[in-house]
């Protein structure tokens, strides 16, 4: 939305449907029992991120940040608890600042693949960083390893899905 | 299967500074596993924490057997944990929470290693009795 802009409900509407993207793809989440195979805490696929990546490149970073706070509140009343909330808000907020330092770097310095790895470790040490503090002892940083080990193909992934997905999202014109 | 690989670099506009990321982060997970982790050692002990309070010290040595009952809040539901020792380890055997993430977390023998119940914020930790020395050694 541009500054002195009264009311615009085509924004208002565009953000309702990205926040809504964004917690069904939490949701989807949650279904996949990643931390069977890996017992990490924290371990997931990032595709909440998805949405992150598409609102930095479409709209700014207001929105995005709005995006994220949205979807964490949402996604801890729905189906997480308090100190999930912390993780995720601290988390989230992190990957997005990262990201979109990354994509002002000049064109051609970074692919979106490059932006969500960055931004998947981001989340991942942001995450860490509130459990350091909920928890109140460093620990378990002992599990930031295998978080940041896993960043790597998971940002990958998403980052493929964003390049590919985002031609066809930016037709919704707003 | 080459031009393919290439073709998919092409279409997904791959760069160098995504290597570099990747390198980045990789290493970022190499030194800050060497920095946490620690080698097997002969003399372990077991702490025991909650809220980031020590509750348990405990000298492991291969006759060790020990059953420990914790609970914790968890958002008003109560949440309880049973470590056990066993020998030269320790792991969660049971706990009460939605997520198990800790009893996933599976038997630790190694020190430096550690196994967290986020709910009910206990933490269970491997020390090896050679850190104390290195970070005498250090000061």
């Amino acid at each position: 939305m541009k500054q002195g802009q009264k009311f615009d409900v085509r924004y208002l509407a565009r953000g309702g449907l990205l926040i809504a993207v964004a917690v069904v793809l939490s949701w989807v989440e949650r279904l996949i029992p990643l931390q069977a195979i890996l017992p990490v805490p924290g371990v997931k696929l990032g595709l909440a991120n998805l949405v992150t990546v598409f609102v930095l490149c479409t709209l700014d970073l207001r929105s995005a940040l709005l995006i994220v706070v949205a979807r964490v509140v949402l996604v801890s009343l729905l189906f997480g608890s308090a100190s999930s909330f912390a993780f995720s808000l601290v988390g989230g907020v992190l990957a997005a600042l990262v990201m979109w330092l990354l994509l002002r770097a000049p064109q051609g310095w970074f692919s979106l693949i490059g932006v969500s790895v960055a931004g998947a470790a981001a989340h991942h040490i942001g995450q860490m960083c509130a459990a350091v503090w909920v928890m109140g002892t460093i620990d378990v940083l002992g599990y930031l390893p295998w978080l940041l080990a896993i960043a790597v193909p998971m940002g990958f992934a998403t980052g493929v899905v964003c390049t590919a997905v985002l031609p066809y999202l930016g037709r919704i014109k707003g | 299967m080459v031009d393919n690989v290439r073709a998919f670099w092409r279409k997904y506009g791959f760069r160098w500074g995504d290597m570099a990321i990747i390198v980045l982060v990789i290493g970022l997970a190499i030194g800050s596993a060497l920095f946490f982790w620690q080698s097997k050692t002969d003399a372990l002990s077991c702490q025991i924490s909650q809220d980031g309070q020590v509750l348990y010290d405990i000298t492991l040595d291969a006759s060790s057997q020990q059953t420990i009952t914790l609970s914790g809040d968890y958002d008003g539901y109560l949440v309880e944990n049973t470590i056990q020792i066993d020998g030269e380890s320790v792991y969660f055997a049971h706990a009460t929470c939605p997520d198990q993430v800790c009893v996933h977390a599976g038997v630790l023998t190694r020190g430096g290693q550690i196994a967290v119940c986020l709910p009910s914020r206990i933490s269970v930790k491997l020390v090896g009795s050679d850190v104390e020395n290195q970070v005498d050694a250090m000061a």
